[in-house]
């Protein structure tokens, strides 16, 4: 009986082909900064919000990464373009250096952000 | 200060501006970007489209869709199915079980069928999209690196903020033709992290309207967050949830991750900001009146907070204080000279200010409840300055700089935008800017009201 009860739970626990494939991209998605810099925004303005109980995490407003830093969805200025750096700097305190030489510009598209972000991480050991 | 009345524009300006709010649809229905990445625990490609697309449609997401493959060689790079990306809504990830040839260069993705999003929220299918790149691999990532901080360093910075703690501008005008310039360069990259050139020029023609303001130099800024301890908290959690055992263990650190977070939105301020820096000012622009100028000032710069709690707007602001100090450049054009201008120049000799201010910006976005107003913009900036040694000051009787004097100098800007239609690509609705005071170095009093049609382009 208690053989049988650990065969199930161990079939559960399995995950079928296409799950492992999605938890996958969902683990990459996870380590490619993109969470960081949601999370890094959300600290700077109330406008953006993150969720991580879910897998991926879920950022709303859900076009975060195609907006700009001073869209009205997100609301940053160049002086808290320093800000969100600064919290970036914390949340990924390797790429502290890197995260400086990024401009202080709010004009900038939060996606070009993240992708050099995750080339950045890319290129870490 | 004396008061004075205002002056109210006669001829009413229309002004352009454009901002880039957005990765704006483009309704091409294609692929934009390709990123193929090859590294040792890293086998994945991403895919940015020209429109959002429908993310919940099964059809993006079913056996067969994607094929992948590198090349020349024409290895099958066995591809999972596609998987959305958090906060996208125009790029899919796809990973990869097989590895390219070693002479491979380029990859290359195809899809066949792809659901979009077009502007009216109607699903709309494409078949067979195809996109390549090249594939990036180890000894590509730095070039990589340096072409992505290219991209950011040469993004167009587009200011609607007042620089009013540095200065300020308006024009004003009645019953004549009057014009003037106000041109900010802020932010100006150095190539030295915290290191920013600025520019600024405010110069008109107007009575009362004319700051004769001209500032260029660069400064140095470093900041402390308000809220440190927490986001280190935040990036232990991160650290726990990605080594996380069982769901459970993941589950406990992403709500610890999501209260942190939410105490930390509920805080007003978000740091602080400190400015070291140097300038030369000048009188706009004959520069008769010149100055060298060091500055030190702090910033408490607040959170962007939701506007009464709401999701339709948004306030922030700014609380600024400061020391200016330094020297005046111009000398009497004759030692000795007994003329007004030039025993003025001969008194002034040094600079040394207090100087504090505060800024204000408030965006109000309807939600379709109002009829005609569609959107509105407010931002004020205020800057008080006191001299402690004597300055230069620009007469307005005279016209000439033909006194010094002390004490204090207040400088105070407004600007209220009021939108009331818009369409895909552009806004349009009239503006009312209101400025009073004086600017260094010739304190010229300005005392105005502009007002002016808004055409603004939004993508």
């Amino acid at each position: 009986m208690a053989r049988h009860r650990k065969k199930r739970q161990k079939r559960a626990a399995t995950p079928t082909g296409l799950m492992r494939e999605m938890l996958a991209a969902a683990e990459s998605a996870a380590h490619d900064g993109s969470l960081e810099i949601a999370l890094a925004i959300a600290a700077t303005t109330d406008r953006v919000t993150v969720d991580t109980t879910t897998t991926p995490f879920e950022a709303r407003p859900d076009n975060l990464f195609e907006l700009t830093f001073n869209d009205e969805h997100v609301g940053l200025s160049n002086d808290q373009m320093a800000i969100f750096k600064a919290n970036l700097g914390v949340l990924l305190p390797a790429l502290k250096r890197d995260i400086a030489a990024i401009p202080e510009n709010a004009n900038l598209l939060i996606g070009d952000v993240a992708r050099l972000v995750m080339l950045l991480l890319l290129r870490e050991p | 200060v004396a008061w004075k009345p205002l002056i109210f524009c006669g001829a009413c300006a229309l002004m352009v501006e454009a901002r880039a709010y957005a990765q704006a649809p483009t309704e091409e229905y294609a692929v934009r970007r390709v990123t193929a990445v090859f590294l040792q625990q890293h086998t994945f490609v991403d895919v940015d489209f020209t429109d959002p697309l429908e993310l919940d449609d099964e059809a993006i997401y079913r056996e067969g869709n994607v094929t992948l493959e590198s090349l020349p060689s024409a290895t099958d790079l066995r591809p999972g199915k596609p998987a959305r990306l958090p906060g996208r809504r125009m790029s899919l990830r796809v990973m990869y079980a097989a590895h390219p040839a070693d002479s491979d260069d380029t990859l290359r993705i195809c899809f066949a069928e792809i659901v979009f999003r077009d502007p009216a929220g109607k699903p709309r299918s494409a078949a067979k999209l195809c996109g390549g790149a090249t594939i990036l691999r180890a000894d590509g990532i730095v070039a990589a690196i340096a072409d992505q901080v290219k991209t950011l360093t040469e993004t167009p910075a587009i200011s609607t903020e007042l620089p009013v703690f540095a200065s300020g501008f308006l024009v004003a005008a009645e019953g004549e033709t009057e014009g003037g310039t106000d041109l900010h360069l802020n932010g100006l990259d150095l190539g030295l992290p915290g290191l920013h050139a600025f520019l600024h020029l405010r110069k008109s023609s107007a009575e009362e309207g004319d700051p004769r303001n001209f500032e260029a130099g660069a400064s140095y800024r470093a900041t402390v967050l308000r809220d440190t301890d927490r986001l280190e908290s935040i990036r232990a959690q991160l650290q726990m949830l990605r080594r996380a055992p069982t769901p459970e263990a993941r589950l406990a650190a992403s709500q610890s991750i999501d209260e942190t977070m939410k105490a930390i939105q509920r805080q007003l301020l978000a740091g602080y900001l400190f400015d070291v820096g140097g300038r030369l000012e000048g009188q706009a622009t004959n520069f008769n009146v010149t100055n060298a100028v060091a500055e030190v000032s702090t910033h408490l710069q607040s959170r962007t907070k939701s506007l009464f709690g709401a999701r339709r707007g948004f306030w922030r602001f700014r609380v600024s204080a400061g020391v200016e100090a330094g020297g005046t450049l111009r000398e009497p054009d004759e030692p000795g000279a007994t003329d007004s201008v030039s025993q003025a120049l001969e008194r002034a000799d040094w600079i040394a200010r207090l100087k504090a201010g505060a800024t204000l910006t408030l965006l109000y976005v309807n939600d379709g409840s109002a009829r005609f107003l569609r959107r509105l913009e407010f931002e004020a900036g205020v800057v008080h300055r006191g001299l402690l040694v004597e300055e230069v000051r620009f007469d307005d009787v005279t016209q000439t700089n033909n006194t010094t004097d002390t004490g204090h100098r207040p400088y105070a800007q407004a600007d209220l935008k009021a939108y009331f239609f818009e369409t895909a690509g552009a806004r349009y609705g009239a503006k009312i800017s209101y400025a009073y005071g004086s600017l260094p170095p010739v304190y010229s009093k300005v005392s105005s009201v502009q007002f002016g049609f808004l055409f603004e382009r939004t993508r």
